[in-house]
């Protein structure tokens, strides 16, 4: 068997990666509908039920003492749909590209309740956009709302006890979401497309391919996760006190 | 932006068929093609969802622009599978470098790509044929719990509201320079961002309140279905039979 690997095939990934991009919106890493088989699809499916389960639950206890709760989750996901729609230019590539949202939707509502939220964004988004889709749910719901929404919210409290501002532990959440969400989609994809490769060297491939639009969308993502703290923190900062994300005595000043 | 919301005509053959069994077929439709390697079916699968497609009103350029990011990850993976197998097809000598085309892994790779293509095209005539409406009444029906049909439908009745505002900011932003360099692009995207999770905020209060008023106690009607009719079974039997066989012969069993 021959693998084609080394210095040639990296660049032959990115460049065909590259090639393809220019011609529109660079997507947020999902994986699209059908390129999971059925026993992979099933396991994406199987670990991500928990987490959706735990994350209505919390919901529905947060909704029982606030009847807010349901249409605010509603319109977080409603919002993390939209800002995929949006175009934002992504630097050192020149094509345009759009975050994911659920790093802000982990820290406002917490990571649990962000299960649900991407998974309602990821299902408008498969019905609405073609982006994802129904097999590869399971699979998009893991990597985005559950590794990215965990990653969200242990990266921003753990940069916060080092002493960090609001808008820096913002920004490395977003950012941290962003691309551990981007390598677990890759090893995913690595998984349901391993053939005679071996995963390593095909979740190498994936990874590189991608690298040159979602390093800079982690950027961006990190960018709009920290503007939202921030821009909440100068006007909203009781909304930020409600989320425990900062307590009484930083809301003062 | 994109322009999400497609609508096929109001009166089509798919409409005297209940939303629960076309559900249902497309789950199942999508089952069939991803676990199957062969090329056959999804080819098949693919070629009748879109004739579908377009015997339901939905224009040429609408569904292929809708298919655009799809058919390119499927690009994407036959270049990928191309590179890697046993049955060398065709070898090139760049500089010191030696590209060299697999045919397994191609066939390989067009079999992943025709997954792709059959499974977006069956959910996309899902999503164009029925209401988001009737959808999550008939995933109420499927017992999908109750807090996530409640939170689809918030989000599904925020999202054009939502989405002309952000429309508006958005070009808005790009009229006064807000997008001219990465900067000022991640700059104004947070700030898009974050005046759009305070309007989810408030918005949510106002919506919970107006609802209270009306009587919700935390849970949403959702409308009940009506009986199934011998022309959903029959449709539902005569789909299913003939994909099961179609599969069965593309598998040889």
């Amino acid at each position: 068997m021959r693998i084609f690997t080394g210095k040639a095939f990296v660049l032959f990934a990115s460049v065909s990666a590259c090639s393809f991009l220019p011609a529109g919106d660079a997507a947020a890493m999902h994986i699209a509908d059908g390129i999971v088989p059925f026993g992979w699809a099933a396991v994406w499916y199987a670990a991500a039920l928990p987490f959706i389960w735990l994350g209505l639950r919390r919901m529905q206890t947060l909704a029982a003492e606030d009847l807010s709760m349901k249409p605010l989750v509603g319109l977080v996901a409603a919002i993390v749909f939209i800002v995929s729609c949006m175009p934002v230019p992504v630097p050192f590539i020149g094509t345009c590209s759009h975050p994911c949202g659920t790093a802000v939707a982990a820290l406002l509502l917490g990571p649990l309740v962000a299960v649900p939220v991407a998974l309602v964004a990821l299902l408008l988004q498969a019905l609405f956009l073609a982006h994802g889709g129904l097999s590869t749910l399971g699979a998009n719901v893991l990597a985005m709302g559950v590794v990215g929404s965990f990653t969200a919210y242990g990266i921003f409290w753990a940069v916060r006890r080092f002493g960090a501002g609001l808008g820096a532990a913002g920004f490395c959440a977003g950012l941290a979401a962003d691309w551990a969400t981007y390598l677990t989609t890759s090893a995913e994809l690595a998984l349901g497309l391993q053939g005679a490769e071996s995963f390593l060297s095909l979740f190498a491939a994936i990874a590189i391919a991608f690298a040159p639009t979602q390093l800079p969308i982690g950027i961006l993502e990190g960018a709009m996760t920290a503007g939202v703290v921030l821009l909440l923190s100068r006007k909203r900062p009781d909304l930020l006190l409600k989320m425990r994300l900062l307590n009484a005595e930083e809301a003062k000043t | 932006m994109h322009q999400w919301t497609l609508k096929a005509q109001s009166d089509h053959f798919l409409s005297r068929i209940d939303t629960r069994v076309r559900l249902f077929c497309a789950v199942f439709a999508i089952v069939l093609a991803i676990s199957q390697s062969g090329m056959i079916f999804p080819a098949v699968l693919f070629i009748v969802s879109s004739a579908a497609i377009f015997a339901i009103g939905i224009r040429v350029r609408q569904y292929f622009l809708r298919l655009a990011e799809p058919l390119i990850i499927g690009l994407t993976v036959i270049v990928i599978k191309s590179l890697a197998g046993n049955e060398a097809l065709a070898t090139w000598q760049v500089g010191t470098w030696q590209f060299t085309i697999f045919q397994d892994g191609m066939l390989a790779g067009c079999a992943l790509a025709l997954r792709i293509a059959a499974s977006v095209s069956v959910l996309l005539l899902l999503a164009f044929s029925c209401s988001f409406t009737d959808l999550l009444t008939a995933l109420s029906w499927y017992r999908v719990p109750r807090g996530l049909v409640e939170i689809l439908l918030f989000a599904h009745r925020s999202l054009a509201a939502l989405h002309e505002e952000a429309s508006t900011m958005y070009h808005a932003q790009r009229n006064r320079l807000g997008y001219t360099s990465a900067r000022h692009g991640f700059r104004s995207f947070g700030i898009l961002a974050g005046t759009l999770i305070l309007r989810a905020f408030d918005q949510s209060q106002a919506t919970a309140l107006a609802m209270m008023q009306r009587g919700y106690n935390g849970h949403l009607p959702v409308a009940d279905c009506r009986r199934l009719c011998a022309c959903d079974f029959c449709s539902a039997i005569f789909f299913l039979a003939g994909m099961g066989a179609l599969w069965m012969m593309t598998s040889g069993i």
